[in-house]
C-alpha cells in the first residue's frame, strides 16, 4: 500500500484521495477508454491493458461500516478482466472490493422488456421485466416478472406492495415507483413439491408507464407453445443485455433462493448460449422472456446455474394462464 | 413436447428428480442432453454417483454428469 501511495504523491494516512485519484483513473481507463489523461500513464504501471469486459463502474467506499476506504469496482459479472483487475489492484497494495451483478439503469418512461425493475424497498430485490401482458377479461395492462424479483418470495400484498423500475440493485429509489404489485404465483417451499412458474404482474399507476416492445427485440408476435430441442432463442435482461441461445434440456431442478430457501421446479427449459463468452443469462436477468427466431415468447427466466452457461427458464403457457393473461 | 431419444424418459426423469435431486448435491435432473439423463451436481459425491449409474443400468438408459455450483435466483 505506502509504496503505491507514495507513488501517487500521497501519504499512508491520506488514503481517501489516493483512492479517489485511482477510481477518477480507471473510469479513464476503462469507461472511457478514448480518453488519455495523464494519470493514465501512472496507472499503466500497475495495470496493463485488458479487455474492459463487464466492468460498469468504480467507487470509492467502505465494504462496511467502520472499514476502511477502498475502492469499489462494479461489475455486471464476475468475468475474466474483472478478476484480472482485482488481483493486480490488489498485488500492488491497493484495498479494493468487487460488486459483482450490478447495473446502473435509467428510469425510463415508459418501461421495456428487458428493462430493470424491482420490489419497492432500499434492499428490495431487483430483476427484468419480461413483456407487457393483458388481462383475458377486462383487458388491463401489466408488466410481467418474476415472484422473486418484486413479490418478496410470497411476502408482498397484492395491491399494495410496491414496484419499482429501475429496482433498488440498479439504482431505484422510491421516486421510481412503477406501480404496486397486482398478483403472484406463490412459491411451493415444501420439501417434494414441484413448482412450475416463479412468475408476478406489476401494475403500472398509470398504463402510459409500461411498452409492449422490448428492448433491442421489439413487440412480441404471440406464443411459441412448442419449443423443441435445439431451437434458437433470445433474449433481452438488464444484466446481461440481448443474447441467444439455444434450447438444450428439459429440466426438473432444485433453485436457491438469496434468502437460502429452496425449492423444486419441474419442466424448465434448459437454455445455453451460442456466443462464445457470453452466457445466455446471468443474476438480474430473471423475469427476462425468452423469445423464439420469430419474436414469439417461448418462456421466462428464473434462474441461472453458478459456473455453468446454463439458464432456466419455465414454460410461458403455465404462466400465461395461471395469471389468465395474454401476451400484449 | 421435446422429442426424446427414449419414449420412456418423461417417467424416468420425474423417477430420477424423486429419488436424487436435493441430495448429496445432486440439484437438477436433464433431459435433452447427449446422454439419455444428465444429472446436475453441485459437489462430488462417489456414492451418490455409484447409486445413479446403478439405477440407469438397472433402466438400461445412460446418464452424463455435469458440475455447476447450483442453481440460483436473486443472489
Amino acid at each position: 500500500m505506502n509504496e503505491t501511495l507514495r507513488a501517487l504523491g500521497g501519504q499512508p494516512g491520506s488514503i481517501l484521495p489516493a483512492l479517489v485519484v485511482y477510481r477518477d483513473m480507471l473510469t479513464e481507463r476503462f469507461l472511457r477508454p478514448g480518453a488519455r489523461s495523464s494519470p493514465f500513464r501512472v496507472l499503466g504501471i500497475a495495470v496493463p491493458h485488458m479487455p474492459a469486459d463487464g466492468l460498469v463502474g468504480f467507487g470509492v467506499g467502505q465494504a462496511d461500516d467502520g472499514y476502511p476506504p477502498c475502492l469499489v469496482i462494479f461489475a455486471e459479472s464476475p468475468t475474466a478482466a474483472v478478476a484480472s483487475l482485482h488481483g493486480r489492484l490488489g498485488e500492488n497494495g491497493i484495498p479494493v472490493i468487487v460488486q459483482i451483478g450490478v447495473s446502473f439503469a435509467a428510469a425510463a418512461r415508459p418501461l421495456k422488456g428487458g428493462q430493470s425493475i424491482g420490489r419497492g424497498a432500499k434492499t428490495g430485490e431487483s430483476g427484468t421485466m419480461g413483456c407487457v401482458v393483458k388481462d383475458r377479461s377486462g383487458g388491463s395492462l401489466y408488466a410481467l416478472t418474476c415472484n422473486h424479483v418484486i413479490a418478496d418470495l410470497n411476502g408482498a400484498t397484492k395491491g399494495s406492495s410496491e414496484v419499482w423500475a429501475p429496482g433498488a440493485k440498479h439504482a431505484g429509489t422510491a421516486k421510481d415507483r412503477l406501480g404496486v404489485v397486482h398478483d403472484f404465483a406463490d412459491i411451493d417451499f415444501t420439501a417434494g413439491a414441484y413448482n412450475v412458474i416463479d412468475a408476478a404482474l406489476a401494475k403500472p399507476d398509470s398504463s402510459g408507464q409500461i411498452d409492449r416492445a422490448i428492448d433491442q427485440i421489439g413487440i412480441p408476435s404471440g406464443t411459441n407453445l412448442a419449443l423443441t430441442f435445439g431451437d434458437a432463442v433470445k433474449k433481452t435482461g438488464i444484466a446481461s443485455g440481448h443474447s441467444t441461445g439455444k434450447y438444450r434440456f428439459q429440466i426438473n431442478a432444485q433453485i436457491t433462493y438469496g434468502n437460502g430457501s429452496k425449492a423444486l421446479f419441474r419442466d424448465m427449459l434448459g437454455i445455453v448460449g451460442t456466443k462464445k463468452d457470453k452466457d445466455f443469462a446471468a443474476q438480474g436477468d430473471s423475469g427476462a422472456v425468452v423469445l423464439d427466431d420469430a419474436d414469439a415468447v417461448a418462456g421466462q427466466v428464473i434462474s441461472v446455474a453458478s459456473g455453468i452457461d446454463l439458464t432456466l427458464a419455465s414454460a410461458i403457457k403455465p404462466v400465461l394462464d395461471h395469471f389468465q393473461v395474454d401476451i400484449a | 413436447m421435446p422429442m426424446s431419444k427414449h419414449s420412456n424418459t418423461d417417467n424416468l426423469l420425474d423417477e430420477a428428480t424423486s429419488r436424487f435431486v436435493g441430495s448429496n448435491g445432486v440439484v437438477g435432473v436433464a433431459r435433452g442432453g447427449d446422454a439419455d439423463l444428465t444429472i446436475f451436481v453441485s459437489q462430488a459425491d462417489a456414492a451418490q454417483e455409484r447409486a445413479v449409474r446403478a439405477w440407469a443400468r438397472d433402466r438400461a438408459i445412460s446418464v452424463a454428469f455435469v458440475a455447476s455450483g447450483g442453481f440460483e435466483a436473486g443472489r
